[in-house]
């Protein structure tokens, strides 16, 4: 952790409001973009960046100094958006069962996602990408989103994710791998 | 053949949409909306705090009456048991029982 952040983090146990604004005007985009990669909705990925800067406020004390700051707010952000994803999955679920037996027949696809950050070609391309995505088992996910998304390398995923780099080299394999397979029966009916 | 290579290209091309992607721009207002979600979080806090101390006064009064009611009502049985005791050591005193029929 370098000096700047330390004081920084000092300024904020203190109560310094100012610094804690600091914080979040220096890191927000970082916190929303990673939610957006897993969550694919901008009102989601705003509540989320909220409930990350709230849960670093309330333990920033416990913060030991043993990874940067950049690392404990990505890891924040990743648990943060998995425990909603989650939390999505367990609500449909539970709305597919009451379906069945109300008899109604409601559509729970997700909407297209179009980030905004995609150039306008591979709009509808990433918008079917994103939905692959969200296929994927959690590691893969976590690994494919930081390095595609936020544009994190290996070395810097491998300290979110407390895993090798080779660890998560051999991840990232495998999220692709699963993607093209995704994709391949996709697009086999419509070429 | 040529349906394959075509697959493998829409693949590829799919997979490899994401390059170049800009990173995507919070709300300028984030940080007043989380001062003001902390804000709330406090006086939350204490309004629930204020409502277990009157939930607990309330409570108090209620048991204290309970138990000023009990009291009272032991209170009364045990006066009109001296009450009767007193009629009755009256009665003898005076030759008011009748004691001439009991054999």
């Amino acid at each position: 952790m370098s000096l700047e952040e330390s004081r920084l983090i000092e300024k904020i146990i203190a109560g310094e409001k100012p610094a804690f604004s600091e914080l979040v005007n220096a890191y927000k985009n970082k916190v929303y973009n990673t939610a957006l990669g897993y969550l694919q909705n901008p009102e989601d990925a705003e509540d989320i960046a909220q409930e990350v800067f709230i849960e670093i406020f309330r333990s920033i004390e416990t913060f030991k100094g043993e990874s940067s700051l950049s690392t404990w707010i990505y890891r924040i952000s990743v648990t943060k958006s998995l425990e909603l994803i989650r939390k999505r999955k367990r609500k449909k679920r539970f709305a597919i069962v009451k379906d069945i037996f109300s008899g109604s027949n409601e559509n729970f696809e997700p909407v297209d996602f179009i980030h905004p950050g995609i150039i306008m070609e591979n709009k509808e391309r990433s918008a079917l990408l994103f939905k692959k995505i969200n296929r994927l088992p959690d590691k893969q996910k976590t690994a494919f989103i930081l390095n595609k998304v936020e544009g994190l390398s290996y070395k810097e995923i491998s300290k979110i994710m407390n895993l090798s780099q080779s660890a998560v080299e051999s991840i990232i394999f495998r999220a692709k791998e699963n993607l093209k397979k995704y994709l391949k029966l996709y697009y086999i009916n419509k070429i | 053949m040529d349906k394959e290579i075509k697959l493998e290209e829409e693949v590829n091309l799919t997979l490899n949409s994401l390059d170049g992607i800009q990173q995507a721009e919070a709300n300028p207002y984030l940080s007043q909306k989380i001062s003001a979600r902390l804000n709330e979080n406090v006086i939350g806090v204490t309004i629930v705090k204020h409502k277990l101390i009157y939930t607990f006064m309330i409570l108090l009064i209620i048991i204290m009456n309970i138990v000023t009611l009990v009291a009272i009502n032991g209170g009364n049985k045990a006066l009109t048991n001296s009450r009767e005791e007193m009629l009755k050591t009256v009665a003898t005193d005076y030759s008011i029982i009748d004691k001439s029929y009991n054999y």
